[in-house]
């Protein structure tokens, strides 16, 4: 809500002070925390429920045992999340993301598990593999202007056909080095796996960076309205195609993370994480058209999802039984998220109403003497 | 055309003797092309689909049947002739030249193996892994056994039902002389099959099998019995708990038949003949190695205490015991199909730790597909094949030594193969 110009003694309006009032500063700090709070807190505020439920139903799901196996799944799919999570913040979507995460652990273990083979080559082997994934589908989806779906889902098959003609060609008969495998199954506390560590920090790093540095919100404002960005000098464009190309870094990393604590390649290893991943992100509140990007959020929603998982597979329940809760849960919370910022958006455009009624009602009636109110000056 | 010189009676005679020259020259060709090129010229009927001569001594019959399913008591009066031909197949010795030939075909979709004419097709439903690869090679191997199989093709769908229903309309319209496949998709290959065999293509199905319905479309279908088979686990599991303890059902794909099949079998047998085991988790893995690390992590969430898991796939026995390892919590003992080399790898060290845990396994049955080969060479020689051909399955439990360092992690346990072309296989070579 502007301002009204004050008036000085003399009845002429002058503009008010830079800044606004001393009353009107704390009021926009607490919209602006909110604004910022809201969308993380809701999943999370989920996620932690579900949790309650789960340590209530499953008391083993925070004791050691569960906790150092549940949170290495946890952490990958922590991990391929964020890197979804920037390409739906496109309004896009990434078909590729199993395929990635499959033919980097192909790559990983082809390199690491072969005869004087090397962890660090592999990794860097692996990151190629992917990121040439990434950066050729955000070449075709932003520069070509093909359509986000098809085309993830083609560059999908192409990796999944490498994946195939690579794991045949020997990595079939390897295995991940022991030290990798040490690493990645290593835990500290009560269970909590590196990996879930390796993918709060990529998280926090995420939310800095879109935060606080000029590139992360250069990728926000190309991401949200990628037309405004370009009128305000922003290459919206290469913003974009650089988030598959980061995305697909993210899986990557989830790709040699899992294959160390899975301990050998496989043909399945992405599978899991082609629909999953989107439904993380979803679950943090994310809109699939596209826009502002909240890591924490999806971090909630993988700890959701990778929780409701958990608990129905425990529940020993048939299998057909599973899916039509796990489906029904993703429904309920996806319904919420959105009836929540359906309110929230009804909130706004009430009050938005009702400023503007307030501004059409005018001014309060000129004290008697001749006030001349003019407009303000500059 | 012969053009007769001679006028009157001797010209019309001599023409007849060159046209009855002709249309035996013109019948000779005809029931020929019909015969092998590479067998006994003009032979015909059933020497064209024969083996060539095995002979084999008891003991050597015996050392076959002990090596393929890893324990004594499976006597060869027990088994059904096909079968056993399948094994004797496999287990012979083959020259060094048709093992590099049997390696080389391993690269190439179609193979020239010798210079018969009968076209021998292999279709994998899924194809890819280690045990797929190796009994592909198998009966590469022992189709050179046979000299009338000059050419060996050889299709994996890659678990994609479409491509490997074309693949089938491929191999039919390329004429083979019959096919061998894994199916992985059940009955619903069986529309696929009853086509095949309308255009006279014979079929004979191994490991993965389209089920009873399919009988009439196939020659033959080679697998174990799953019920037969849980009652082998049942047993198997309760001589290691002592008849009392919880265990845990692991398998596949939610439904499938095999695992229908032996749960059902091995739960009936516990509370028959061991009421004191109890069934405390059935759990679905989708047959990977993320499913199964995930339905362990579940299981151990639930604070159980589960004595012995039962899983039908040894490779993936591998993640129970790993992320039982990870959680700290005590291994259960398992029992498990196939032969795995780095889960006796992982047994083995155990024993010597202050977690030990029990082992059962079965053998890795790769000798299906020879099996399989050997029922449709059979039925091409017009002999009486079985609708089923069951093969028996047998648990033993690990001992030490078991372990082999050379071989890889995934290296299937003993199998009939020769070991120069198992080594290649398995990378060493």
């Amino acid at each position: 809500m502007t301002e009204k110009p004050q008036r000085r003694g003399s009845g002429i309006a002058v503009p008010p002070r830079p800044g606004g009032s001393a009353a009107a500063r704390p009021r926009r700090s607490l919209v602006g925390l909110r604004w910022r709070l809201v969308p993380v807190a809701v999943p999370w505020t989920v996620a932690l429920v579900i949790l309650v439920i789960s340590v209530i139903l499953y008391p083993g799901t925070v004791r050691f045992g569960g906790l150092a196996t549940l949170t290495p799944l946890l952490g990958v799919l922590v991990i391929a999340s964020l890197g979804q999570s920037l390409v739906i913040g496109t309004g896009g979507i990434d078909l590729s993301v199993s395929s990635v995460i499959t033919v980097v652990g192909v790559v990983f273990v082809l390199q690491s598990g072969a005869k004087g083979g090397s962890v660090a080559v592999a990794v860097v082997y692996s990151f190629v593999a992917g990121l040439a994934c990434g950066a050729v589908n955000g070449l075709l989806v932003e520069y070509l202007g093909l359509s986000p779906l098809v085309t993830t889902l083609a560059t999908g098959e192409v990796m999944a056909g490498l994946a195939s003609i690579w794991y045949g060609a020997g990595t079939n008969n390897l295995v991940v080095p022991k030290s990798w495998q040490r690493l990645t199954g290593g835990t500290f506390g009560p269970g909590i796996s590196y990996v879930l560590l390796v993918a709060v920090l990529a998280a926090l790093l995420l939310s800095i960076v879109l935060s606080y540095t000029a590139v992360g919100r250069r990728l926000t404002a190309a991401s949200t309205s990628p037309r405004a960005a370009a009128y305000q000098g922003i290459r919206a464009r290469r913003y974009r195609a650089a988030s598959y190309v980061v995305a697909a870094a993210m899986y990557s990393l989830a790709g040699i993370l899992f294959v160390g604590d899975i301990g050998t390649a496989t043909l399945s290893l992405g599978s899991v994480y082609q629909l999953s991943t989107i439904v993380a992100v979803v679950l943090g509140g994310a809109a699939l058209s596209g826009g502002r990007l909240h890591p924490a959020a999806t971090l909630a929603g993988a700890l959701f999802l990778a929780l409701i998982n958990n608990d129905v597979a425990a529940s020993g329940i048939a299998a057909g039984t599973q899916s039509v809760i796990q489906g029904a849960v993703l429904v309920a919370a996806m319904a919420a998220a959105a009836i929540g910022a359906l309110r929230s958006v009804r909130r706004r455009s009430l009050r938005r109403s009702l400023s503007r009624a307030a501004a059409t009602a005018g001014p309060p009636a000129a004290a008697a003497g001749g006030d001349t109110a003019g407009p303000p000056a500059g | 055309m012969v053009r007769s010189t001679v006028p009157g009676v001797r010209g019309r005679a001599l023409t007849g003797l060159a046209l009855a020259a002709a249309c035996a020259a013109a019948i000779s060709a005809c029931s020929s092309s019909g015969s092998s090129g590479g067998g006994s010229p003009g032979a015909t009927g059933a020497s064209k689909y024969a083996p060539r001569p095995l002979t084999l001594t008891s003991s050597q019959r015996d050392s076959i049947i002990k090596t393929a399913f890893l324990t004594n008591s499976v006597s060869a009066s027990s088994l059904n002739p096909v079968i056993l031909q399948g094994l004797e197949q496999a287990g012979r010795s083959y020259t060094a030249a048709q093992i590099n030939t049997a390696w080389a075909c391993q690269s190439q979709t179609t193979c020239k193996i010798g210079k018969g004419s009968q076209t021998l097709a292999i279709l994998d439903g899924a194809g890819g892994n280690l045990w797929r690869q190796i009994t592909r090679a198998a009966i590469t191997m022992e189709a050179e056994a046979y000299p009338n199989i000059g050419t060996v093709i050889y299709l994996q769908a890659d678990g994609n039902l479409q491509t490997m229903q074309a693949d089938l309309k491929t191999l039919v319209a390329r004429g083979v002389t019959g096919i061998v496949t894994y199916d992985d998709f059940g009955p619903a290959m069986t529309s696929a099959f009853q086509q095949a065999k309308t255009q006279g293509i014979p079929i004979v199905a191994y490991g993965g099998t389209p089920g009873p319905g399919a009988a009439g479309a196939l020659v033959s279908q080679v697998q174990s019995d799953f019920c037969s088979d849980g009652d082998q686990m049942a047993q198997a599991t309760s001589k290691m708990l002592g008849g009392s303890g919880n265990v845990a059902f692991f398998t596949g794909t939610p439904g499938n038949p095999q695992g229908a099949g032996w749960e059902t079998c091995a739960q009936n047998w516990f509370q028959k003949h061991s009421p004191g085991i109890h069934v405390a988790d059935k759990s679905n893995t989708s047959w990977t190695e993320p499913g199964t690390v995930a339905a362990t992590s579940a299981l151990i969430a639930t604070g159980k205490t589960i004595n012995a898991v039962l899983y039908d796939y040894s490779l993936q026995s591998v993640n129970i015991v790993q992320t039982y390892q990870h959680a700290k919590v005590k291994v259960p003992d398992q029992v498990t199909w196939t032969s795995d080399n780095q889960l006796l790898q992982m047994w083995q060290q155990d024993q010597s730790s202050s977690d030990p845990w029990k082992l059962a396994y079965s053998s890795s049955i790769n000798f299906e597909g020879n099996i399989a080969l050997a029922a449709l060479m059979s039925h091409l020689a017009g002999e009486t094949v079985p609708s089923q051909l069951t093969i028996p399955l047998p648990f033993v439990e690990a001992q030490s030594g078991e372990y082999i360092s050379a071989q890889p992690a995934d290296a299937p346990g003993p199998t009939l193969m020769p070991d120069g072309l198992l080594t290649k296989l398995l990378g060493n070579g």
